[in-house]
């Protein structure tokens, strides 16, 4: 359904996408994962028709991002990080407009905005000026401006931004109650969880780089059945660095190192060497295979909110 | 019709037009205010038109002879207004100083002297008109009295005759203090004060309009070109805001082509001005008696272009700015240079000819100069050719840069 | 009070870091000064370019040429551009809007005044323009007064004159011996108000008590501008600087400040101060701009100072009063500057209060800008004496505390019940 080749865009002398790769085929949630400024938001710009790429292809059912813009962006819905929304306007005022711009009319327009609004339970609030709304409310209806038109390809970025973890709970389904009809859908985030429980297949993204794609099961081997330990303390890295022998090591410095074990067993032998050889241990975590592990695996560092 | 460029852009349009009128202070900034100018500036600049108050001028007459009054007759009619009393505690604006022995002095030809003495910081323009009068009524009573003096020198008396170029006595003497004498002169100017005036101005006005000028037409046009600027600079404000707060951005994402998105956010704010330019329009002809001039295509042309030109500009200054942060400030003074520069706020006349030819480097200068053809002189389309033809121009520049600078996204 | 001055410095501090909102409001008053000065040059007295006049001629007589000759004698050349055009030009010229008058002298003009026949001349007026046309129309109204004085003094030499031309060879001596006698005598009566100005009329500014050293400074046009639009600056200025009342309640910075062991009044104290003083920065600023850009006097130092003060004051006075009812940052955005506007219009801000029109000038009284404006203008350019500006201060200063205290009260108030 969407199919992006090579696709490369610089602002100025910042790479914000160094040729990124992937396809998402229909009716499926493929996830964007990766922290803030990784070109998360630069991809969906390009694949909305928002912004053109330096160079690379991106076609979308079948046609070209280029050539059928327009045609491109009447099937897709986006839902932009900012709350894109005229606050004076009332919430069913905004999804009359933003509706109108993608065809809808009349009764389908009034339709629409009754059917999402009932999606996302603000009927009784439809009426007020969006500035009244509390965050959460907001974000619902900054969603419900991309299913309006029930678009066959969705466009998420970030939905669930800044909002608590209940209103965020609650737009993940319906998010999953909206594809069910099958809907594709690209999902950015930079939350974990979201991710595992919502995508069917991730990319994990990074300045501008795409790091692993597949389903969470294909990405967890990535690190295979071992967990992840990481160990700070009181050492150097020629002090700790025999002592490693038996592990895979990913990452050592001095005062911390992180390193792959095939289970909890190696963890305990690992420890016992390091107190026999006197050195400080400060902190220990295991992290067992999940996507988590999987981000540290490949981009050194863990993802936070 | 549905999902065409057409109706996203009208769509677009309909949106910024109802959002100006979600803010009820715009009630204010695009109906009220205009108005509350037109008044000020109106009555502030009255000119010479027919409502004009006449120049206030209170008389100190410490003389006690026929020709002070007969010169305070021949001021009333000049168009003065000369007060006899004033009310207590109320200042005299203007005083007209007759000195004391004022006739005698003058029948004797000796001299003497008037004295308009005015207070400070009062209308230089009512005061030009105070010494003109004064003037104009002192050749009327002089030139009948050499007429008087002339007839007495032809008796021959020996107390008031010529000798070479050389005059001796004078009226005063001739009369040598007889009552009788002094009367019948009084009555002999009175009746040439009453002849018939040999030469007279008949005063029109150009153009087909024929009506009075009044400050209100110098005020009307300038408050609504400058607060149709304003309101549309304002609104420029807004595509900033909409930039910061990711509207810009969504739109972009939406089929609407980015000459749709341009195209829509103009119409919007010719929208608002059309609503605005009509009541302003309406509160001149009715509320300041303004004629509205014999064209009213013309008339409708020269606002609409006025207005694509002006939406022009909107877009333009809110495609300056990254954020919405001081454009207030920067919006206000915007305003006022080219209102100012433009001839909004006095009679373009009134300015040096540098100043005059400024204005013509800005829209607001055209407009007014516009509406002048169409209100003040009663021409029609023809006439503003010219005008359209410039506005138009300036407006698609404002419009094609604009379009270039404006970025989607923060 | 020392938790009053900490909020002051610590808003001066956040006003200094990010001054532009600031600076641009004091661009409005120097914008607004500079544009009046410039267009009006700078000698106060409104300099008009020369008028436009168009003559048609269709007598070309000896009153004719009189009446052209004294529209273009010395004074009044500097003051005319008369331009002979021909009939069908002018006349499209005038409907052009090319000049600010057309005067036309009808065929046999001066065969008619001869004839002590009524003349008219016809004098069509540019309708776009409100002044100039009138100065034309009073010039030529008087030049036909002095022409109708003229015929009727001169009339029977000057017929005489004509005859002897009409008749058939030169005039006689005895004809021109009589001409000369009867014309001489007129003449000499004449010349006594021509020449020897046997009638004088003199236009003077009634004088009010101007010191020695202010006399003979000419007026600057800028000192005449510059009060009523420092005023609105100073008005907006204050309401930028107070404006954090109800910002800071919407940041959430508020109810951080009232963790700390204050009280409302003190918060309330310190937000006002702080205006106070930025206002009063802002006003320093303006005139000094006023003083070293535009060459304005700036009058005895004590009464300027306790005016710039007293305005100061009740320009933070009357603002606290409109937040004390102002809860949010739209209404402030929606209600100020209306406020603010309506004041300085009334004032005399915009428009010089003398120019306003009774009745404006009545209402125009009550605005407090009236009082700002009017003292400043006195300190400015007479030179007052404290004694001179004694109401204008005890209004302005009795308006800031009739608008401090009931503001600052309910400021308190509502801050009290949490903002």
């Amino acid at each position: 359904m969407i199919e992006v080749k090579d696709v490369r865009k610089s602002y100025g002398d910042v790479a914000a996408l160094g040729g990124i790769s992937f396809t998402v085929r229909e009716g499926e949630i493929f996830g964007f994962l990766g922290p803030n400024g990784a070109g998360k938001t630069t991809a969906i710009s390009i694949i909305s028709g928002l912004l053109l790429a330096d160079s690379g292809t991106v076609r979308v059912a079948d046609m070209d991002i280029r050539k059928d813009s327009r045609r491109i962006r009447k099937i897709q819905g986006v839902v932009p990080q900012e709350i894109a929304l005229y606050e004076e306007l009332t919430g069913r005022e905004n999804l009359h407009f933003w509706g109108s711009l993608y065809g809808l009319v009349g009764g389908n327009l009034r339709g629409a905005a009754d059917r999402v609004l009932e999606l996302v339970g603000l009927s009784e609030r439809a009426n007020d000026p969006v500035r009244t709304y509390s965050g959460g409310m907001k974000r619902r209806i900054n969603l419900c401006v991309g299913l309006m038109h029930r678009p066959r390809i969705l466009l998420l970025d970030e939905p669930t931004l800044g909002i608590d973890p209940q209103a965020r709970l609650n737009i993940l389904d319906i998010i999953r109650g909206e594809v069910s009809g099958g809907t594709t859908v690209i999902y950015t985030t930079h939350y974990l969880e979201e991710a595992e429980n919502l995508c069917d297949r991730i990319a994990i993204i990074d300045h501008g780089q795409i790091l692993a794609e597949g389903t969470l099961q294909q990405l967890t081997q990535l690190v295979g059945e071992e967990d992840i330990v990481m160990v700070t303390g009181n050492f150097t890295d020629e002090q700790v660095r025999p002592l490693l022998s038996e592990v895979k090591v990913e990452h050592l410095e001095d005062g911390a190192f992180r390193a792959l074990v095939p289970d909890s067993g190696a963890i305990g032998k690992l420890l016992g060497r390091f107190f026999s050889a006197g050195v400080h241990v400060g902190e220990v975590s295991i992290k067992e295979p999940s996507l988590e592990s999987v981000f540290i695996k490949l981009t050194g560092r863990e993802l936070r909110d | 019709m549905r999902g065409s460029s057409l109706w996203i852009v009208s769509n677009i349009a309909a949106c910024d037009f109802k959002l100006t009128w979600k803010e009820r202070s715009v009630i204010f900034w695009i109906f009220l205010m205009p108005i509350a100018f037109m008044l000020f500036f109106g009555v502030s600049f009255r000119g010479s038109g027919g409502s004009t108050p006449r120049a206030k001028l209170t008389v100190e007459n410490q003389d006690g002879g026929f020709l002070s009054s007969e010169l305070l007759e021949a001021l009333r009619k000049e168009s003065i207004s000369l007060v006899d009393s004033l009310a207590e505690g109320e200042n005299p604006v203007r005083t007209l100083v007759i000195p004391p022995e004022f006739t005698k002095k003058v029948l004797s030809r000796e001299r003497t002297t008037l004295v308009i003495r005015r207070e400070e910081g009062v209308s230089q323009e009512a005061s030009e008109a105070v010494s003109v009068a004064v003037l104009r009524s002192l050749i009327r009573i002089v030139s009948g009295l050499i007429e008087l003096e002339g007839e007495a020198l032809e008796q021959g008396d020996r107390r008031f005759t010529t000798t070479g170029s050389t005059l001796s006595g004078s009226l005063w003497e001739l009369g040598g203090g007889n009552g009788a004498f002094m009367d019948s002169i009084h009555v002999e100017l009175d009746s040439l004060q009453t002849r018939e005036p040999l030469v007279t101005v008949s005063s029109t006005m150009a153009g087909r309009a024929q009506e009075l000028p009044s400050g209100f037409r110098g005020s009307v046009p300038g408050s609504l070109v400058m607060f149709v600027l304003m309101s549309m600079v304002f609104g420029g404000i807004g595509i900033t805001q909409e930039r910061v707060s990711g509207i810009l951005k969504r739109l972009g994402m939406t089929p609407a082509s980015r000459i749709d998105v341009l195209l829509g956010k103009l119409l919007g704010r010719m929208g608002v001005a059309f609503i605005q330019i009509a009541v302003l329009l309406l509160a001149g002809r009715f509320l300041f008696g303004v004629s509205l001039g014999s064209s009213p295509f013309a008339l409708v042309a020269l606002m609409v272009v006025f207005t694509f030109c002006t939406g022009g500009f909107s877009i333009l200054f809110g495609s300056l700015f990254r954020t919405p942060e001081h454009m207030e400030g920067i919006a206000v003074i915007t305003t006022l240079v080219m209102a100012a520069l433009g001839g909004c706020w006095w009679p373009i006349e009134m300015v040096g000819k540098p100043f005059q030819i400024l204005a013509l480097v800005f829209p607001t200068g055209w407009a007014m100069n516009g509406l002048h053809k169409l209100i003040s002189f009663g021409l029609g389309t023809a006439a503003i050719l010219p005008h359209l033809a410039v506005l138009a121009a300036f407006g698609l520049v404002f419009l094609l840069v604009g379009a270039r600078k404006l970025k989607w996204t923060a | 009070m020392r938790q009053a001055l900490l909020i002051v410095l610590k808003d001066l501090r956040r006003r200094l870091r990010n001054p532009i909102a600031v600076i641009s409001m004091m661009l409005i008053p120097i914008t607004i000064t500079l544009i009046i000065g410039l267009v009006f040059g700078r000698s106060g007295e409104v300099e008009l370019p020369r008028i436009r006049v168009l003559l048609i001629d269709k007598d070309d007589g000896i009153f004719s040429h009189f009446l052209r000759q004294s529209m273009q004698q010395e004074q009044f050349a500097e003051m005319i551009e008369l331009v002979e055009v021909d009939g069908n030009e002018g006349r499209a010229a005038i409907e052009r809007g090319e000049a600010s008058a057309l005067l036309e002298i009808p065929e046999n003009f001066t065969d008619d005044l001869l004839d002590h026949k009524p003349v008219q001349l016809g004098l069509k007026k540019n309708p776009a323009e409100a002044f100039l046309p009138v100065i034309v129309q009073e010039l030529v109204e008087t030049t036909a007064l002095m022409l109708d004085s003229g015929v009727r003094i001169f009339g029977g030499p000057i017929e005489q004159l004509r005859s002897m031309f009409e008749g058939e060879g030169w005039p006689s001596r005895d004809d021109a011996g009589g001409l000369l006698d009867s014309s001489r005598d007129n003449m000499i009566l004449v010349g006594g108000y021509m020449a020897d100005s046997l009638i004088s009329l003199r236009n003077e500014v009634a004088e009010h008590e101007i010191e020695e050293e202010g006399a003979g400074v000419g007026l600057n046009i800028f000192a005449f501008v510059l009060p009523g639009s420092l005023l609105i600056g100073l008005l907006f200025i204050s309401q930028i600087a107070l404006r954090d009342i109800v910002r800071e309640k919407e940041y959430g910075t508020l109810a951080r400040l009232f963790t700390a062991p204050l009280e409302a009044g003190h918060v309330v104290a310190g937000k006002i101060l702080s205006a106070f003083a930025i206002t009063g920065l802002s006003c320093i600023l303006l005139v000094l701009v006023g003083r070293f850009a535009f060459g304005i006097s700036l009058g005895k130092p004590l009464p300027l100072v306790f005016h710039l003060v007293a305005t100061v004051f009740m320009c933070t006075g009357v603002i606290t009063l409109c937040y004390g009812f102002i809860r949010s940052d739209r209404a402030a955005d929606a209600v100020l500057p209306v406020v603010i506007l309506t004041m300085c219009l009334l004032g005399g801000s915009m428009i010089p209060y003398e120019q306003m029109g009774a009745t404006l000038q009545d209402v125009g009284r009550f605005s407090p800008v009236f009082w700002a404006v009017d003292g400043l203008k006195m300190v400015f350019i007479e030179r007052a004496n404290l004694s001179d500006i004694s109401l204008h201060l005890g209004i302005l200063y009795g308006l800031g505390i009739l608008t401090v205290v009931p503001g600052t009260a309910l400021l308190r108030k509502r801050m009290r019940s949490g903002g």
